[in-house]
């Protein structure tokens, strides 16, 4: 069985001028246990709002998402908030980290709403994306790359099943998205931690076995004429 | 799952939401401690003024003294306030006193003053007949005496005794005029025979002297004949050349008032009778009621802006958090986590409540024991401060359920940590 089962999923938007808008249609897509898997789309292709999705932060219109063995739909949004809280890792393009924490505070606020705050397990995470010396500092104290692994860590407080991961080297140079991505690659396959991850950038892709065309699974995007997404793809 | 993972993630949780927005939740507390002590003092302020010059017995029904006004004559006399408007003969006293509608009567002398403190001569009845308030008269705390009226021996108020550190056995030269000024000492010299218990109540900051030696200080002139007479020492002073600043009147009923009214104020021109003193005093107030009024619109505009300030200040700081919170909620916070994390709320109510113990700590509780203490009468008292006021019902008022069923302040509720799930979104990419 998948850790995630995604099924007749669709999502869209209402424009400006009240008209639907169609952003997601996907028949069928999966993620298997400890599974890696690059997403490739452009900017507006619909990828943040599918990692949305199946985090449970946005509600489908249509279809069925299927996390551990639980449908999303049938939850209730704390049932939601709960299930993203034990499975779901999630690391940011713009990292999200919260200013006025330390770093090792950043990593036990994301262990808050799951299993309850571990600081052994906080500085152990740390240690593994070569932080364990900056604990005590603020984000604004890092660079860009080491906040992003301060992200990292976050994402993987609470033993997730999951982790996704949101152009997660957007705002890195390529040596560092580089290291960034080897790093989430490796910190997840450690843990047995299945990695959903999307990005326009070759050279991330590149990383992975496994890369998906959101293109091809979303038939949102086919229909569409022209699809806007396929115009502005790298 | 517990709450923020247990005690630790909350306190983590409120200590960083404390220091994170320090100087935001440093100067709201201020500003509307400020506010809500200010309010408090101006409405409390007007309201002790009022009753402490109006309400409430102060021992005399009525005043005589010379022709002039009432208030003036009351403010000098009962409240040791403002200028004697002139004296009266010695002689008036004695015929007032003999009247059947007097009770009793007490001659006044001022002019004299020890540091500030108005020196008045008065004869012994002050202590043996006068009752400041019903049923109580003045004591002398252990180990003093009444002045013995042959002797040149004072008494001295509780608070002039806690300010001048006078005491038994103390020796002092009065000055000249109501004003201390260091130039114009007496050579005579007064013993402190006793100090009185407190009586919360304008006496509390006077010292009393019999009037026989208050006539006999270097440079006292009398004019009960019309001419000059300054007594020798060792002379008997005649009763026609005596005079004083006013006599205190205790009428034997209030038709008493009525009788002496007609004679003195409404058929005769050499004095003048204030009676009954509360309404003179209730005068005072109707005249300069504008000030009430301007006091009022002044209050209610810092309650108004107090108002204006604490929802900018909600404002402000959900908009900070709002992004925070949804960063939360990404990492499986739920709504209702908002509640508990996000606290402006609280931290204004904390506002309100230090500005209640700064305005308590300023002046004195209502209900408190310190009024039993404290100076309760004009002249001497601190205001007494009352939590009843508009802000502290306003700050009560401001609560976690009003918020969630009040429909105007629910859509500003909806902003905070209810976002729509797009709006969440757009606040984490």
């Amino acid at each position: 069985m998948p850790l995630l089962e995604v099924t007749n999923l669709k999502k869209s938007y209402t424009s400006p001028e009240g008209e639907k808008d169609l952003v997601i249609d996907i028949p069928m897509f999966t993620v298997n246990q400890g599974e890696q898997i690059a997403l490739q789309g452009g900017s507006g292709s619909g990828k943040t709002t599918f990692l949305n999705l199946i985090a449970g932060i946005l509600k489908a219109d249509d279809g069925s998402i299927v996390l551990s063995g639980q449908e999303l739909s049938s939850l209730s949004e704390p049932e939601r908030d709960r299930l993203r809280a034990d499975n779901i890792g999630y690391v940011f393009q713009t990292f999200n980290l919260l200013q006025g924490y330390t770093v090792l505070e950043n990593i036990l606020v994301g262990m808050m709403f799951g299993n309850g705050m571990d600081k052994d397990f906080a500085r152990f995470l740390l240690e593994r994306v070569g932080l364990k010396d900056r604990m005590n500092y603020y984000p604004g104290q890092l660079s860009v790359g080491q906040q992003q692994r301060v992200a990292i860590a976050r994402a993987l407080a609470n033993r997730p099943k999951l982790v996704l991961a949101d152009e997660p080297t957007g705002n890195l140079d390529f040596r560092r998205a580089h290291e960034v991505v080897e790093l989430i690659r490796r910190v997840c396959f450690e843990n047995g931690t299945a990695l959903l991850l999307v990005s326009h950038a070759q050279n991330v892709l590149q990383q992975f076995d496994v890369i998906e065309q959101l293109a091809n699974i979303n038939r949102a995007l086919k229909e569409s004429i022209p699809p806007r997404s396929m115009e502005t793809q790298s | 799952m517990s709450y923020f993972g247990g005690l630790g993630g909350f306190i983590l949780l409120v200590r960083r939401s404390l220091t994170q927005h320090a100087l935001s939740t440093l100067v709201t507390v201020i500003s509307v401690a400020l506010a809500s002590g200010l309010v408090m003092s101006v409405f409390s302020i007007k309201t002790q003024t009022y009753n402490a010059f109006t309400g409430g017995p102060v021992g005399f029904d009525a005043v005589l003294g010379a022709r002039g006004s009432q208030l003036q004559l009351v403010l000098n006399t009962v409240f040791h306030l403002e200028t004697s408007p002139g004296n009266i003969p010695w002689m008036m006293y004695q015929t007032i006193q003999k009247d059947p509608n007097v009770e009793l009567a007490v001659p006044y002398a001022v002019g004299d003053n020890y540091r500030g403190f108005r020196i008045v001569g008065v004869t012994d009845k002050i202590f043996s007949d006068f009752e400041y308030q019903k049923g109580r008269r003045f004591q002398v705390k252990p180990g003093g005496q009444f002045f013995n009226p042959e002797r040149r021996e004072a008494v001295i108020g509780s608070f002039v005794a806690q300010k001048t550190g006078l005491d038994v056995g103390s020796k002092f030269n009065p000055y000249h005029g109501l004003i201390f000024d260091e130039k114009m000492r007496h050579a005579e010299e007064y013993e402190v025979v006793g100090v009185l218990e407190p009586t919360n109540s304008p006496s509390d900051r006077l010292i009393w002297v019999p009037i026989e030696w208050f006539y006999r200080t270097t440079g006292h002139v009398l004019r009960g004949k019309g001419e000059i007479y300054e007594p020798e020492p060792g002379e008997e002073i005649p009763d026609e050349h005596k005079e004083v600043s006013a006599v205190m009147l205790k009428l034997k009923n209030p038709q008493s008032g009525f009788i002496l009214d007609q004679i003195i104020n409404k058929q005769g021109k050499v004095a003048t009778l204030a009676w009954p003193i509360g309404r003179v005093m209730a005068e005072l107030f109707d005249k300069i009621g504008w000030v009430n009024r301007i006091l009022s619109v002044v209050a209610y505009l810092v309650v108004f802006i107090a108002a204006g300030s604490i929802l900018a200040s909600i404002y402000n700081t959900i908009n900070e958090r709002r992004r925070e919170f949804a960063i939360l909620r990404a990492l499986g916070a739920r709504k209702k986590h908002r509640f508990l994390y996000d606290c402006p709320g609280g931290s204004l109510h904390c506002g309100t409540g230090v500005g209640m113990w700064i305005c308590r700590l300023c002046g004195y509780p209502e209900r408190s024991g310190y009024r039993r203490k404290s100076p309760d009468r004009c002249g001497v008292g601190r205001f007494r401060v009352s939590s009843r006021t508009p802000i502290d019902t306003c700050g009560n008022d401001y609560s976690w359920g009003s918020c969630r069923t009040n429909p105007r302040v629910k859509g500003l509720f909806n902003r905070c940590g209810h976002e729509s799930r797009p709006d969440l979104v757009k606040l984490l990419v």
